[in-house]
Order: structure tokens, then sequence, then C-alpha cells
């Protein structure tokens, strides 16, 4: 067996025959681009991963490892889920229509757990949405056409640097436990400092109570960025209902829990890496990277959440994830809002640790009031109905944006790619 | 070529992947670690299921013992990813190789 046989097996034979050039570009761009600077951080020698691109309706990007050798495995139909959870966020559309873009999504996410008639279903109920509200397709001038596009590459690239952080982990796991100790460190002295300060009593405080000012264009700071968008401004953060975890408990978890510990190094040190790559200019921001890096791990809540709701799961099992999620949101806000600043070396372009915080609670708490919300009004799924009549799963995906749940060898997906697409 | 399965455990079950790659009479046990972006790492072996249905057969008798245990598993079938620890879940994944080319 070999990770090639598993690759072949999990995402198909052919899962990057279809891709284009520029997808296997834009993977190895950020690779080149990531893993110097994360080598920087830890100090370790190991050379670049090797690495390839799919694009399927799985979406979960990947590090694999068997018998000494590594492989980093960039799943872009992630891209495809960033891309449209983005789309709504910078571009206002009817409720109706967000309802019918995250029913799709989930569709997508039956067809890849086997709920194939629930995925018709809902699939169908989107159809029906999209037949009396249309998509409002704004004639976008290029700039916001830019902030798109940037605010996407920037979320695949905090990917991508999540798994090359995993690599480091398995490259060289001396360098990695130094980051990993780091932040361990970290998370206990911000825990101090929660204790005689109020602001951060909770991780999704932070930030709240630290107005930004407007005048620092230098440093990112556009008061016309789409995360200072006013409608959003009053939305009350959601959490599944549940209380968020405060600082001292984020510490005790990730001082007991190795695993949990691990996500969240890799996720501090991929944003921080992120926004390091940001300070290029050309439209790109340390901030924007900072916004980017949490609207990323909200869509893999939105994705966990999705296949929650599809699972006859073990019990607890689909909370578990949840709970480790929610670790991974929070940790990273309280570590990054200081990391970003410190980490840019033009004192006129670094953004204060409360802008910082500021930026990143306004992108989730826009992210959950476009998406997290309806998710949650949307939240009474049909039966099962295996009876409908229903296209095939690779029209459904086609439809849906995604190039592939597996190899389509007979190329019916490019042939069907029609209908939804958008 | 025989159609080939994907299973899967959490990383820490590593040793119950073991026993099926025993059952399946594989001669050497090397799986592959998945980190994935979700944080669910885990260990995938590839299945291939040809042979009259003998490993198939054995597959499913090991699912069915960690459905009867409430014990995680993922299996991907033709693209599908079925991750569950109850019977309903085996039956998905049964119902997957039903519908596989």
């Amino acid at each position: 067996m070999s990770i090639r046989e598993l690759i072949e097996t999990t995402w198909g034979t052919d899962a990057e025959r279809d891709l284009s050039l520029r997808s296997r570009q834009d993977l190895e761009r950020n690779v080149r681009m990531l893993w110097p600077t994360i080598k920087k951080f830890s100090g370790s020698g190991a050379p670049e991963p090797p690495s390839s691109v799919v694009h399927t309706a799985r979406a979960l990007p990947a590090l694999l490892q068997h018998s000494g050798a590594t492989q980093l495995v960039y799943d872009a139909g992630l891209g495809t889920l960033f891309s449209q959870t983005f789309k709504v966020l910078n571009d206002p559309q009817h409720e109706q229509v967000i309802d019918a873009l995250l029913l799709r999504i989930a569709a997508v996410r039956r067809v890849c757990g086997g709920y194939l008639g629930t995925a018709v279903v809902l699939a169908a109920h989107a159809d029906q949405i999209l037949r009396v509200h249309r998509v409002r397709d704004y004639i976008e001038d290029a700039e916001s056409a830019f902030e798109t596009w940037v605010g996407v590459a920037m979320q695949e690239q905090f990917a991508v640097a999540h798994e090359l952080l995993h690599y480091l982990e398995a490259a060289d796991p001396a360098s990695f436990d130094r980051l990993r100790e780091q932040v361990l460190d970290r998370l206990r002295t911000a825990s101090n400092l929660s204790e005689t300060d109020p602001a951060l009593a909770s991780a999704h405080d932070i930030g709240r109570e630290r107005p930004t000012t407007y005048g620092r264009h230098h440093a990112g700071v556009e008061p016309d960025s789409w995360w200072y968008a006013p409608r959003f401004d009053s939305q009350p953060e959601l959490a599944a209902g549940k209380v968020v975890p405060v600082l001292p408990d984020l510490a005790a978890v990730a001082a007991r829990d190795r695993r949990l510990l691990t996500e969240l190094t890799c996720d501090v040190f991929a944003a921080t890496a992120c926004s390091i790559f940001a300070q290029r200019g050309n439209g790109w921001t340390p901030l924007q990277s900072a916004a980017a890096s949490v609207l990323a791990l909200a869509t893999l809540g939105l994705v966990l959440s999705l296949d929650r709701q599809a699972a006859a799961a073990p019990a607890g099992q689909g909370d578990r994830t949840i709970d480790e999620w929610e670790f991974r949101q929070c940790g990273l806000r309280v570590l990054l809002a200081e990391a970003v600043g410190a980490e840019v070396a033009d004192p006129a372009m670094a953004p204060t640790p409360a802008e910082v915080a500021d930026v990143m609670r306004r992108a989730i708490g826009m992210y959950n009031g476009v998406i997290a919300r309806r998710v949650a009004l949307l939240n009474t799924w049909p039966a099962n109905d295996e009876r409908s009549a229903h296209p095939s799963p690779s029209r459904l995906l086609t439809g849906a944006g995604f190039l592939n749940l597996r190899a389509d060898p007979r190329g019916q997906a490019q042939r069907e790619r029609e209908g939804w697409a958008r | 070529m025989p159609p080939k399965i994907a299973v899967g455990v959490p990383a820490e079950d590593r040793s119950d992947l073991e026993d099926l790659s025993v059952a399946l009479g594989l001669p050497s046990f090397d799986p592959v670690e998945v980190r994935p972006f979700d944080g669910q790492t885990a260990v995938q072996l590839v299945v291939a299921l040809g042979g009259g249905g003998g490993a198939l057969r054995v597959v499913e008798v090991w699912l069915r013992e960690r459905a009867s245990v409430k014990k995680n598993f993922r299996v991907t079938v033709d693209g599908m990813e079925i991750v569950g620890a109850d019977v309903e879940a085996v039956e998905r994944v049964i119902a997957a190789l039903g519908q596989a080319d």
C-alpha cells in the first residue's frame, strides 16, 4: 500500500486530471511562499513537502504519512466553499437565496456522506427557492472583485499553511514541539491577563470594547472593508447556543489535550505566516489575512455542522467535533490578535492588537449574522426520501460548483456542468 | 481491477485496524495516517474487494463488531466517505458498495 493508492481510492484515480494549471500553480505558489516563513518560525531545516491538488466535494485538505513518506493533498473543493460563502458576505443577497446556497452545500455534504436520498430532497428545495428568489448578480467593480478574490485566496492560503504545520510536525518533531510550547505559554499568559482584564473574560469578547480608529489606512484599517458592513455591527455572536469557553478553560484544555493543542498550534502559526505574507502590499494586508483565517475556520465549522446534522452519528461524536472546532476558533482569535502586529516589519504598517481583534470579531459577527444564523433557522431538515427521482450525484455536485465526488473517467461531470452553477 | 475502498479509524484505535488487516490476511500492516483540516486524525487502510466477496464479508463483520460497541469508523466508497459508529452507518456502507461501479 502507498500514499498514491490511498489518494486514488479516496479522491479518485483521475482526481487531478480536470484541474486547471492555475490550481496547481496556486498550490505550488502557496507552498513556496509559506514554507520559508514556517521554517523561520521553527528554526527547522526540513525541505519543502511534496504536494498535490485535487478538486472534490469532500473539500478537506490533508497531510498523509506512510512509511516515512509525507504528502500534502490540497482539495480545492474547500476553495469552492470559501468562494460560495464569501460571496454572500461581500455581496448581499435575499435571505431566501442564502438559504438556497446553504441547502446546496448541505446537499453536497449529504452526497459526500452517502445520504443520496436526502441530498436530492435538499437540492430540489434549493432549486425551488431559486425559481422564486433570483440570485442578485451585481455588476462588480474591479476593486470589489479583487477584494473577493483576495478574501478567498487568503482563506485557501490559511488551509494550506495549516497542513504545512502538520508537515513540520512530521518532518521535524522537535521544531514543532517548540511552537506547541509557545502556544501553550501564550494561552496561559492570556489567561493570567484575563483575571485582571474583564475584556478578556470570554474569548468571544476579544475586541468588543476596543473601537478601532478608522483613520489608519496605512495599516490596512480601511473603513470600507467588507467586515465593516454596518448592517451586521449589532448582530450578537452565536455559539450554537452554548456558553463560549473562557480563557482559563482554553489554557486548561490545551494543557491536557495534546491533539487539540497541536491543531491550535497549526492554526496560530498558519495564520501568522499568512499575515506575514500579506505584508507584500498590492491590496493584501495583514488585517485582511487575520479576518480570512478566522473565516476559513468558520467555513470549516459550517461543514462540521452540516455533517453533524446529516449523521446518524455516534452519540456525542458530532458534538465533540464541534467543541474541538470551537476551541480552535476561540484560541486562534485570542492568540492572533497579538501576533499579527508583532510580526509586521514596518511599524507604520503594523495593526494594533485591538485593531486585529476588532476586525476578527467583526468578520465572525458578519459570518454568524449572514450564514450561521440561517443554518440554525434551517435546522428542520427533511426526512430521507429515496423515492425521489433525482439527478446523478455528479450532476448535483457539478451544479453546485464542485468538480468531482471522485474521478469521473467518462467526463460525465464536465458534460453536466450546468443548471445551478454560477 | 477489483474495486477498492479505504477503511479508517481514529488514530488511537490503530490496533483495531490491525485486527482487520490480520483478518483480511494482508501480508503486512502499513496504514496511512491522515491529518485532515478538521483535525480528526485517522489511520486508513486500502482494501481491495476482489476474490468473490471474501474481503467484503470480512470488512462487514469487522464493521458490525465496531458498531456493536459504538466505535467510530470511516469508509470511503466511490468518493463517498461514510462516517459512523452504528448499524445504520454499516448499512450505508453496504448500500454505497451496491451503487459503486
